[in-house]
Order: C-alpha cells, then sequence, then structure tokens
C-alpha cells in the first residue's frame, strides 16, 4: 500500500530530515512509526501526502508513484488518505459538524452524501451528541476525535495519524488507540505515529524505527526499542 | 458536481464578505466612488452633445425680401431653396405675417406703433428662414443665392455665424471629459489597488483556512472560487449603489439642465434609464474584470496553490 524506496529529504542545505529511507507497507497492516523528537517522524508523512515533495527516492501509495506528482493531482491523493495531524488542524469557527463535513465539500460531494456520512463518521469515534458544538467547547481528546473522523468521511484506504495521543491523558490514548485498531480492522491500512512507550508495547503490531532520519528498526511484533 | 461547488463557494465567499465587513465596506465604496465618477463622465458627454445640438438647431439664415416682391415669386424662390440638397427647411413667412409678427411683439409700445403708422402701408417685405442640413453649408447656400437670378429679389440677409460658438461649446465639453476620463482613470488604479490589498488581507487572514482546506483535499479552484465571487459580490453592490446614487443625483440636477436649455431639455434620468440595462451591464462587467485581474495578481503572489 506504501512503498517508499531510498527516500531523502533535506530542508535546504543544513538539515537532512529523512536519509536514504526504504520501507513497505502491505495493505490492512497496522504500522507504529516512532523515534525521537526531531527524527523526521512527520516529515516522512508530509511526504505522503505531497505536503512535500522528496529530495530523492521514490515513494508509491496504493500503486501511485507520487514522487513527481502534478499539482492538480495532490487533492486526488489527499482524498485517498486520511490524515489526523500532530496540531489537530481543526477550524475555530466550524462547528464539529461543519468541521468534519468540510472535507468533504471541498471536494464537491453532493449534500445528500455529506449528510449522511458525517453523522456515521462521528458516531465512529462517539461525538454524535456534539455535532453542534465548536473546537474550544470540548476536550483534547474530543478534538482528536473530531480530527479522526474528518480523516474517515472519504472511508481512506490508508489512515495515516501523526501522534494523535500526543497531548492526551492514558484514558484518552487509550480510547484514540482502540478506535485506530477498529478502523484497521474494516480494512484500513493504519499509519500511526508516536513516541508513546506504553501505546507502543501494547499494540503487539509491527514497529518502524526512525533514528536521526533512519530506519534503525522494523519488527513484525515491535516493541519501543529507544 | 461543478455547480454544487459553485454554490459552496459562493456560501464561503459571502461568509468572507461578512467576516472581515469594514474591509469590504471600504472596498465597495471605493468601486462606487469609481462607478460614480463614470456616469459623471457620461452625463457630461450627454449634455455637451446636447448643448451643441440645440446650439446647431437654432442656427439658420433669414432672407429679407425686398417689398415689392410677392407672394408668387417668394414661393418661387422657396421651392428653389428646397431642391437644393443643402437645406434641411425652407420657411416661408409672408409680408402680412411679418408685420401681424411685429405688431404683436411692440403692441405694449406705442412710440413704435405710432412711427409703424406714420408709415402707412405694410412696409415690410416677406422672409425666408432657410436651415441648413449641417452648420458648415450656410456660406455655401448663401453663395449659390447670390449666384442665382433671384439675388435680385433680397434686400438683405442675415446669418449670425454661430461656428464660434460651437467651437466653444466643444472646447469646454472636451475639456471636462477629458478630466473627467483622467478622474476615472485615478479611481479604477485606486480600486485596483484597494482591491488587490483587500484580497491579501483577506488571504492573509484566511492563511491557516486555507492551509487545511488544501490538507483535507480541497483543489485549487475551490480556494480561489470564494474569493473571485467576493469580488463579484463587490462589484453588484458597488455598480448597484452607484447608479441608485447617480440616478438620485441625475433627479436633482434635471431642473438645472431645464434652465440650461430653456425648455428644450433632455431629460437626463430618462436617457439613462432607458439604456438602464445595458449600463450596468458594462459597468458591472467592467468592475468584474478589474477585479478578477487583481484577485488573480494577489493570489499568485500570496496564494501557493
Ligand atoms: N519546513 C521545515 N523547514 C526546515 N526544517 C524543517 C521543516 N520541517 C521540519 N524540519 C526539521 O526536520 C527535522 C525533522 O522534523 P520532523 O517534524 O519530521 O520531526 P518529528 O520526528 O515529527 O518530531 P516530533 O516528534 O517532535 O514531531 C527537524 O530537525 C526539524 O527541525
Ligand atoms: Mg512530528
Amino acid at each position: 500500500m506504501i512503498n517508499l524506496k531510498n527516500v531523502n529529504k533535506c530542508y535546504g542545505q543544513k538539515i537532512h530530515a529523512l536519509k536514504d529511507v526504504s520501507l513497505s507497507i502491505a495493505p490492512r497492516e497496522f504500522v507504529s512509526l516512532v523515534g525521537q523528537s526531531g527524527t523526521g517522524k512527520s516529515t516522512l508523512v508530509k511526504l505522503l501526502i505531497a505536503e512535500e515533495s522528496p529530495t530523492s527516492g521514490t515513494i508509491v501509495v496504493g500503486g501511485w508513484d507520487i514522487t513527481r506528482i502534478r499539482r492538480i493531482e495532490v487533492p486526488m491523493l489527499r482524498r485517498q488518505i486520511g490524515v489526523v495531524f500532530q496540531d489537530i488542524k481543526l477550524l475555530e469557527r466550524k462547528k464539529v459538524g461543519e468541521n468534519v463535513a468540510f472535507a468533504l465539500q471541498v471536494s464537491g460531494a453532493p449534500r445528500s452524501r455529506i449528510t449522511s456520512i458525517v453523522p456515521k463518521v462521528l458516531k465512529i469515534v462517539g461525538l454524535e451528541d456534539k455535532i453542534e458544538r465548536y473546537p474550544r467547547q470540548l476536550s483534547g481528546g474530543e478534538q482528536q476525535r473530531v480530527a479522526l473522523a474528518r480523516s474517515l468521511v472519504h472511508l481512506p484506504k490508508v489512515l495515516i495519524a501523526d501522534e494523535p495521543t500526543g497531548h492526551l491523558d492514558a484514558p484518552n490514548t487509550r480510547e484514540i488507540i482502540e478506535l485506530l485498531l477498529r478502523i484497521n480492522d474494516f480494512g484500513t491500512t493504519v499509519l500511526l505515529v508516536t513516541h508513546d512507550r506504553e501505546v507502543v508495547n501494547n499494540l503487539r503490531k509491527r514497529v518502524i524505527t526512525l533514528d536521526n532520519g533512519m530506519v534503525i528498526g522494523d519488527q513484525k511484533v515491535g516493541t519501543y526499542i529507544l | 458536481m461543478w455547480l454544487v461547488t459553485f454554490f459552496r463557494a459562493g456560501g464561503f465567499a459571502l461568509q468572507n464578505v461578512f467576516r472581515n465587513f469594514s474591509l469590504s465596506l471600504v472596498t465597495v465604496l471605493i468601486m462606487v466612488v469609481t462607478v460614480f465618477s463614470v456616469n459623471i463622465v457620461l452625463v457630461l458627454q450627454l449634455l455637451g452633445v446636447t448643448a451643441l445640438q440645440s446650439v446647431q438647431e437654432r442656427i439658420d439664415v433669414s432672407l429679407y425680401l425686398k417689398q415689392e416682391v410677392d407672394e408668387q415669386a417668394a414661393r418661387g424662390l422657396q421651392s428653389y431653396m428646397r431642391q437644393l440638397a443643402q437645406t434641411e427647411s425652407v420657411d416661408l413667412l409672408l409680408r402680412d405675417r411679418v408685420l401681424a409678427q411685429f405688431q404683436d411683439r411692440h403692441a405694449e409700445e406705442p412710440s413704435v406703433m405710432q412711427s409703424l403708422k406714420a408709415l402707412g402701408d405694410n412696409p415690410f417685405g416677406s422672409v425666408l428662414i432657410v436651415r441648413a442640413t449641417e452648420p458648415q453649408f450656410y456660406q455655401l447656400l448663401i453663395d449659390t443665392i447670390n449666384a442665382s437670378p433671384y439675388a435680385q429679389l433680397i434686400e438683405k440677409q442675415d446669418f449670425e455665424d454661430h461656428r464660434q460658438v460651437i467651437g466653444k461649446i466643444s472646447n469646454v465639453t472636451d475639456r471636462l471629459r477629458h478630466i473627467g476620463i483622467g478622474i476615472t482613470l485615478l479611481f479604477l488604479l485606486i480600486t485596483m489597488l484597494i482591491v488587490f490589498n483587500t484580497i491579501w488581507i483577506k488571504l492573509y487572514t484566511h492563511q491557516e483556512e486555507i492551509g487545511i482546506m488544501k490538507l483535507v483535499g480541497a483543489g485549487n479552484w475551490f480556494i480561489r472560487m470564494p474569493f473571485f465571487i467576493e469580488g463579484l459580490i463587490y462589484a453588484v453592490l458597488a455598480v448597484a449603489a452607484a447608479l441608485g446614487l447617480f440616478f438620485s443625483f441625475a433627479d436633482t440636477l434635471q431642473p438645472y439642465v431645464n434652465d440650461f436649455f430653456d425648455g428644450t431639455a433632455i431629460n437626463v434620468v430618462a436617457y439613462f434609464s432607458e439604456r438602464l440595462p445595458l449600463l450596468f451591464a458594462v459597468e458591472f462587467g467592467g468592475l468584474a474584470v478589474l477585479t478578477l485581474i487583481a484577485t488573480t495578481v494577489a493570489m499568485r503572489r500570496y496564494l501557493k496553490v
């Protein structure tokens, strides 16, 4: 589903964020990507949704070589990948329901589809009763779940969650992880970026470890090794 | 799907209009000023043309025939004049009518009436009033008559040369029009800058939102369209407001126009009312093109989509 081959990413002359990264993720897999702060995890996510382009190497997502993706094709790519961003990225001026609907509106989905999908994804994350609230009226965990709901509206084949539990306490973290596992059970490939030792150790799924921009570990049933 | 996108973008555009309302207001105001000044130029143009016409209509040559010329001879001259290509109209005032008119005009002046009586019989000859199709033909007409056998019937010809007046009027209206066009161009430039600035500020304040739109899969057009539609909304509002303002201005102006052209006046409001759809379409179209250009430039520079 996701294939990276000898990918390098440099920001300017000095910062070499990813160094010769090669990895392959099969459909329906649940993979944790771990590593310390600043090792290039988010950079990898940005490459996968063409927010940044690689300095060298090739990137294939769902059979589509996006290494030199054309600008007008980028929206198409992003509608096929669900992303939960590290900094959540909800629109403060829109209600929960509108935030979720927004992702469908911008892609030109008909109203009927929006009114049927939005309550469904909010139900999956357990927020169907908070549809009329504004983001600031929600807890951190709830906001993260709204972002998760939004990432699901296109029924993506791949879901990427960049530290979705970064600022959450243990119960909220568990809830989010359980949701991700459920989504994975539906058949969605999940890439979870985290540096939460406990989460990774409890999952008992594949773990890819990044350090200083390089892949230093890839275990089938992994633990947090740093 | 395209239509859905359009209406959705329209919705976002409306939100944008109200979100930074004072900025929107300033933008519309400068557009109103611009459209209004365009309309003023049009009025100046109209009044200039009307003034010229009304002067041209008043030009004529009066041929005073000798007292002894009888009606038949006078009519002969009239029909001769009529068949000349350069004449618009040739009116004959027979000597009895001329006398009657003179008596009417001076009825209140006993001394004049006295001296008229002292002259005995009707002292007037018939008069031919000749209008040419174009002002520049008068000299030609006069020369033609003088060269013809009819010349001996004529006592005196009275041709006031209005060319100087006409020249003066064209000069003034031309100059007013140039000033008006200059001011309008200036306003157009200012409008362009203001629209550019407005869109830039809006892009800046929407940065985060635009970023999120892109990240959740919005296409270029979906991001751009609300800004274009926003510009078009400003243009519609501005043209409507400017025309409203303009018509009430024209209404106030009308009595002065009537005075100036005493009676032969043109109705400014009616003139522009008749052409309202065209006026609206052209002015909205112009403003729309202008905002689209300013928006495109602003987005080229500040929106990396
Ligand atoms: N836009 C950018 N311009 C320049 N340098 C950048 C940019 N984005 C990231 N970097 C640098 O690239 C490196 C990797 O950053 P990245 O965000 O991928 O780290 P991360 O693994 O996600 O860290 P964290 O766990 O703190 O989120 C860091 O040194 C960072 O400073
Ligand atoms: Mg990160």
